[in-house]
């Protein structure tokens, strides 16, 4: 189908949920004002690893407004892992009697307001036995190195080892071999809004919990089996959410509040996060350190690829495993290779978890792979855009999760992404007498909508018309920002044939929502999609099933438009949909509820590629870096929503770029994060904002809903190895790790003058 | 919230130690909201009538009230164009809402070594006015800003007494003055900043202050950088030579925003640039 | 439990001028949302760094978390909620929704309040000017691009009034 066919698809309609943002009525969780509500607080620990000898409540249970005090005596020690599916690694609690980062939880406080609750904190004291740390992941798995959990002993979360054919005879056949070691640093997601939630356990046994969980219906399952209750007696309600990027993915904050709320039966608990504590406690993207090796042909295709790697998880293991293994996962299914190994070792160690965030494991991956491209493309004497298009993978290729590509946009992506940077007149450029030097650089990526067959996925969707004509979507989908509820009313509004305005998002509440696995894996769109314009259809074929007896016509001569029904080839006999619904409710003889139902796992996955061009400018006695331009070409299949997509692209642009230039999470010799704030973790400000253009290329997958593809991570995954590489291109020097900080480049470059 | 600079150092004096001065707050909320200062007693001079004027001109003397927060200098004619340096600093401290609230004394008694005002007004040769009450007789007295830091986040106010007043002589005829900062993004605290008021009469540096922050344990003079110029004739070498002597005087040290070593080597960037442009504002090319 | 001695506190809040007790330690911020249910200000670091709290405080943005309530004494309060006129949205409003300049929503009060104080003293700023006078409002979804531009536009609306 055209796109100019398209009534709704295709066209960036405004936001259901911006109009309330814009005004300041909209409620996130700190927002929620409730009555009787109790405000919950918790006593964190300064060590990097201690065991807990004992904790003294007294004093601060004594103190008038305090409802309750929480330590591991009073509250459940099962133990869980707060990741989206992760069960196996579960060794976190929510009080324990060993802590293991600074930070980690200790007690906790219910009282009537804030002040008390902070008083009361300050009452408890704590016996700590302070135990050996570490903190750094090669150093942990030595034998000998104190050991972060009671298993396994050598502090090794998980091991894996994968890859296909033969990768010590890929090596002998190679012409050429690269070499090299990355690493990367922990990024925090910063997302604007601290974690807030508020949870009541009522005397029905009823518990219900507001929080910003990326997924409601897991949340539930988690919680249930956490705190020993049914899943029907557990209800999670997302308020407004202030950002996720996979902050909220699946477990944040709620076991702290929820075992709150279990104390004082009947009263709302509200538990807030200072942004402090979200800089300390909170999970980040797993720092990697791994040898990269490649081998090459003369021709210039790749025929070996090994990545040995270290990945740190932190105290806990949540999703870190699963990462670590998408991070392979993505690596491996980007160019033809015939022969490839990838082996991870991920690490517990005594600092803060790691856990999942935007691009889960492909931008770690992806620096060190198209730095090293670079590097190939120079050996070889090709163009780096040369090299890229002669060695990706295709359609009908076998990609990521081992199922071959349904569409592959990259050659347009490159093609039209150099032509808008201006790629040729660049890379010719010589500036080398300027203080100020420029250079471009170019990386490529693919990434998954979804994660079919890794992972489950499934989303359930029901559709309801109202009398007035309108339809109710029924999501069970979180909209954290990145604008779901918008896209998939577009979606249901085309299949429908109702106008977008009158589609309404009833939002995510797990009483009344069906199953959906969660916002994460970029996989709204596609799959949510999916089962949202399956949902569309068969409440379509209801409607047009009552319209087919209105004008006594069949079903198959049928369309249906803003909010019309008419026959197609004489479109000026039409019945309102209105009328149609009215009738399905109200009209005596002839009732019949349209609700329209899917229940869809995909049997498919149609990962989207993108294609970042960088242009920065480097003062070369300064090591500064600014990035000028960014081109950024996203093969999206189908862009539902334009604004939407051009949005994700942008925001995960400048996310990268503060993974590339500036944020990093420091740690003191015991342990401490010293840089808990943003005024020395560095985000970028509107003064950061490169010149951006991003091109949307629709490739149309046979597989997506309306052809289309996600979006919500990649926008990110490719930009740190775009700007590295145009730093290469400016001045000559190639870094590997990340961030590539002034300091980094002008002590480099001053080694250089020395030499 | 006293009305009078009398009043307010009354309760100054009363409470001593344990009273803090807010003006804008960006600097003492912060700190009192991480625990770093839990003072018994906030003394507000926002209501004080005077201390938040500029007064005077570019011709006579120019007086800044304590409390005229960067906005208010931000948006000032004669700052603007007649004392360029301060001008150039103001504009680039904080964000917009920071600007609004923030104030000139609030940057100078903070006395972080980075504190951007710092530097142009050194170089710019300011005076500050102290008005103290030793006995509860008031006395006032007017010292050049460079005596004023002690070390990192002191100064040498004693407890009862108050910064009031900022003064600007008149800038001598065929002056260019200028400010650099380093920062990790657009908007920081400097990793290295500097400020120089170079005057040049035929070609020759008659007077050179050059001003440094964030590379010592208080904002400093560049000395050797100044003796440098002063007396030779405007050109690039003896402009680069100045820039490495600058360097000599700095004792940086190694934080969260940068190392040692990158504020040395930066310093003599800084410093060379920073004169280069105060020279182009005086009318000779380098 | 602690009790502190309460000053009274006279201001104008979005047109309406309230006198209210207010404890010397409670910032503007606090005031705003638990004392008059203005939440449509947030909290994003309490420490001046990010730009959600945002308010109008004598027509000039100031962080709201930074500010003592009893300091506003005598002066003139703007929120979010108070930008609106009824159902007509201030132009910002109406170009932020429609260029797609919102994602999560949650620095957008600060971020439109920032704007808004631009555009009082500067009328028809450069995308520079706009990006000087935000960068005080830190945002992680949008990249900021498409709040740009919908200040360019809402400044060409208003001079178009």
């Amino acid at each position: 189908m055209m796109a100019e066919e398209f009534f709704a698809v295709g066209k960036s309609f405004p936001r259901k949920d911006s109009l309330e943002k814009a005004i300041g009525d909209g409620l996130f969780g700190a927002d929620i004002r409730m009555p009787r509500m109790l405000v919950g607080k918790i006593l964190r620990n300064p060590y990097a690893h201690a065991r807990i000898l004992r904790v003294h409540t007294e004093k601060a249970e004594r103190l008038p407004g305090v409802k309750s005090v929480l330590t591991a005596k009073n509250t459940t020690t099962r133990p869980f892992n707060s990741a989206v599916y992760q069960e196996q690694l579960e060794n976190q609690r929510i009080f324990d009697d060993e802590v293991r980062f600074v930070g980690d939880a200790v007690a906790g406080v219910v009282a009537v307001n804030e002040e008390v609750a902070e008083v009361a904190l300050g009452l408890i004291e704590v016996e700590y036995k302070p135990l050996p740390a570490v903190f750094d992941p090669v150093e942990s798995m030595r034998p000998g190195a104190p050991r972060v959990h009671s298993t396994p002993d050598n502090n090794i979360a998980a091991h894996l080892d994968f890859g296909w054919g033969d990768i010590d005879a890929g090596f002998k056949e190679a012409d050429y071999v690269f070499e090299d070691t990355f690493s990367t640093s922990g990024q925090k997601h910063c997302q604007l809004e601290p974690d807030a939630c508020i949870a009541r356990y009522g005397l029905d046994g009823q518990l219900s919990v507001w929080t910003p969980t990326q997924e409601p219906h897991i949340t539930r399952f988690k919680l249930a089996r956490l705190f020993d209750l049914r899943e029907s007696q557990v209800r999670i309600i997302n308020p407004l959410i202030g950002g996720g990027f996979g902050a909220r993915n699946a477990l944040s904050i709620e076991p702290w509040c929820v075992a709150m709320a279990l104390k004082v039966k009947g009263r709302p608990v509200r538990l807030q996060y200072t942004r402090e504590e979200d800089f300390v406690t909170r999970v980040n993207r797993f720092p990697m350190i791994y040898n990269l090796k490649i081998g090459v042909k003369k021709s210039g295709s790749l025929v070996a690829m090994r990545a040995d790697v270290v990945a740190d998880a932190g105290a806990y293991a949540t999703h870190v495993p699963g990462v670590v293994a998408l991070s392979g996962s993505f690596l491996l299914s980007r160019y033809k290779c015939q022969n490839t190994k990838f082996l991870a070792d991920v690490v517990y160690t005594n600092k803060q978890p790691a856990g999942a965030f935007r691009g889960y494991g492909n931008p770690q991956a992806t620096f060190g792979l198209e730095v090293m491209m670079d590097r190939v493309a120079e050996q070889l004497g090709v163009d780096p855009v040369e090299i890229r298009l002669n060695n990706h993978l295709g359609v009908g290729d076998i990609g990521l999760f081992q199922i071959p590509f349904s569409s592959v946009g990259i050659d347009e992506c490159l093609k039209k992404g150099a032509e808008a940077i201006g790629w040729k007149e660049k890379m010719s450029r010589t500036n080398v007498q300027l203080t100020h030097r420029r250079g471009v650089g170019v990386a490529i990526s693919t990434h998954g909508s979804g994660g079919w067959p890794a992972i489950l996925e499934h989303t359930a969707s029901l559709i309801t018309i109202n009398p007035d004509g309108s339809a109710n979507l029924i999501l069970g989908s979180t909209d954290m920002g990145q604008g779901c509820w918008t896209s998939l009313s577009q979606i249901a509004a085309e299949e429908l044939g109702i106008r977008f305005e009158d589609i309404i998002v009833i939002r995510p509440d797990t009483s009344v929502s069906l199953y959906d696995s969660g916002s994460h894996a970029s996989r709204q769109v596609y799959v949510a999609g999916t089962a949202v314009k399956i949902a569309a259809a068969n409440a379509k074929r209801q409607l047009l099933e009552r319209a087919s007896k209105v004008l006594s016509v069949s079903v198959n001569d049928l369309e249906a438009k803003n909010g019309e029904i008419y026959i197609k080839n004489a479109p000026e006999k039409s019945v309102a949909i209105r009328q149609l619904a009215a009738d399905s409710i109200v009209k005596m003889g002839a009732c019949g509820q349209i609700i329209g139902r899917s229940s869809y796992e995909p049997k498919s996955n149609a990962p989207s590629w993108q294609a970042t061009f960088a242009e920065v400018e480097v003062d070369i006695e300064t090591g500064q870096v600014k990035v000028v331009k960014l081109v950024v070409a996203h093969d999206i299949g189908r862009a539902i929503n334009p604004a939407i997509v051009e949005g994700q692209i942008q925001g995960a642009a400048l996310q990268g770029i503060g993974y590339t230039l500036t944020e990093d999470l420091l740690l003191t010799k015991d342990g401490k994060i010293p840089n808990p704030n943003f005024t020395d973790y560095k985000i970028p400000s509107t003064l950061e904002v490169p010149d951006i253009e991003v091109i949307l290329v629709e490739s149309n997958d046979p597989t997506g809903p309306f052809g289309a593809k996600g979006v919500g991570e990649q926008g990110l995954v490719n930009v740190a190895p775009a700007i590295a590489n145009a730093i290469y291109s400016a001045i000559g020097k190639r870094f590997k790790e990340l961030p590539i900080t002034p300091e980094t480049i002008l002590r480099v470059l001053k080694d250089q003058v020395i030499q | 919230m006293p009305q009078t600079i009398d009043e307010a150092i009354s309760i100054l004096a009363k409470y001593g130690n344990k009273a803090k001065i807010l003006a804008g707050g960006t600097d003492l909320l912060v700190k009192m909201r991480q625990r770093v200062l839990t003072p018994g007693c906030v003394v507000s001079v926002n209501k004080i009538k005077g201390l938040n004027a500029i007064d005077g001109d570019q011709k006579g003397e120019l007086r800044i009230g304590a409390a005229t927060t960067m906005r208010s200098i931000e948006s000032s004619r004669v700052v603007q164009d007649y004392y360029t340096v301060l001008h150039e600093a103001v504009c680039q401290i904080g964000t917009a809402q920071v600007r609004n609230m923030a104030t000139i004394g609030g940057n100078l008694c903070n006395a972080s070594p980075a504190a951007d005002t710092a530097p142009p007004l050194i170089s710019l040769g300011a005076e500050i006015k102290i008005v103290s009450a030793p006995g509860n007789r008031e006395t006032t007295r007017l010292i050049p800003i460079e005596g004023f830091f002690a070390g990192p986040g002191k100064t040498i106010l004693q407890s009862d007494e108050m910064l009031t007043e900022i003064r600007l002589k008149p800038i001598a005829k065929g002056t260019g003055c200028a400010f650099l900062k380093v920062g990790r993004l657009g908007v920081d605290i400097s990793k290295v900043s500097a400020a120089a008021c170079i005057r040049i009469v035929d070609g020759v540096c008659k007077v050179a202050r050059i001003s440094l922050g964030a590379v010592a344990p208080t904002p400093i003079r560049a000395k050797k950088a100044e003796i440098t110029l002063e007396g030779k004739k405007i050109c690039e070498d003896i402009v680069a030579e100045a820039g490495d002597a600058g360097a000599e005087e700095i004792r940086p040290v190694k934080d969260m925003r940068s190392t040692a070593d990158y504020r040395r080597e930066v310093s003599k960037v800084i410093v060379r640039r920073v004169i280069i442009r105060a020279c182009q504002r005086a009318g000779v090319g380098v | 439990m602690q009790t502190h001695r309460t000053s009274p506190t006279t201001f104008t809040v979005n047109g309406r001028t309230i006198r209210v007790e207010i404890e010397p330690h409670k910032t503007l911020l606090d005031v705003l949302r638990d004392d008059l249910d203005l939440t449509g200000t947030k909290c994003g670091c309490e420490t001046g760094e990010c730009g959600a709290c945002t308010v109008l405080l004598d027509g000039k943005a100031v962080l709201s978390c930074l500010t003592l309530a009893v300091t506003t004494d005598g002066k003139n309060i703007v929120t979010i909620e108070g930008l609106s006129e009824g159902e007509a949205l201030h132009p910002l409003q109406s170009a932020f929704i429609e260029h797609g300049a919102i994602q999560c929503g949650y620095c957008t009060p600060g971020m439109i309040l920032s704007a808004n104080s631009l555009l009082n003293d500067n009328p028809n700023p450069t995308p520079e000017e706009i990006k000087k006078a935000l960068s005080g409002n830190l945002c992680r979804c949008t990249g900021y691009q498409k709040i740009i531009e919908a200040v360019e536009d809402a400044a060409k609306r208003i001079r178009r009034m």
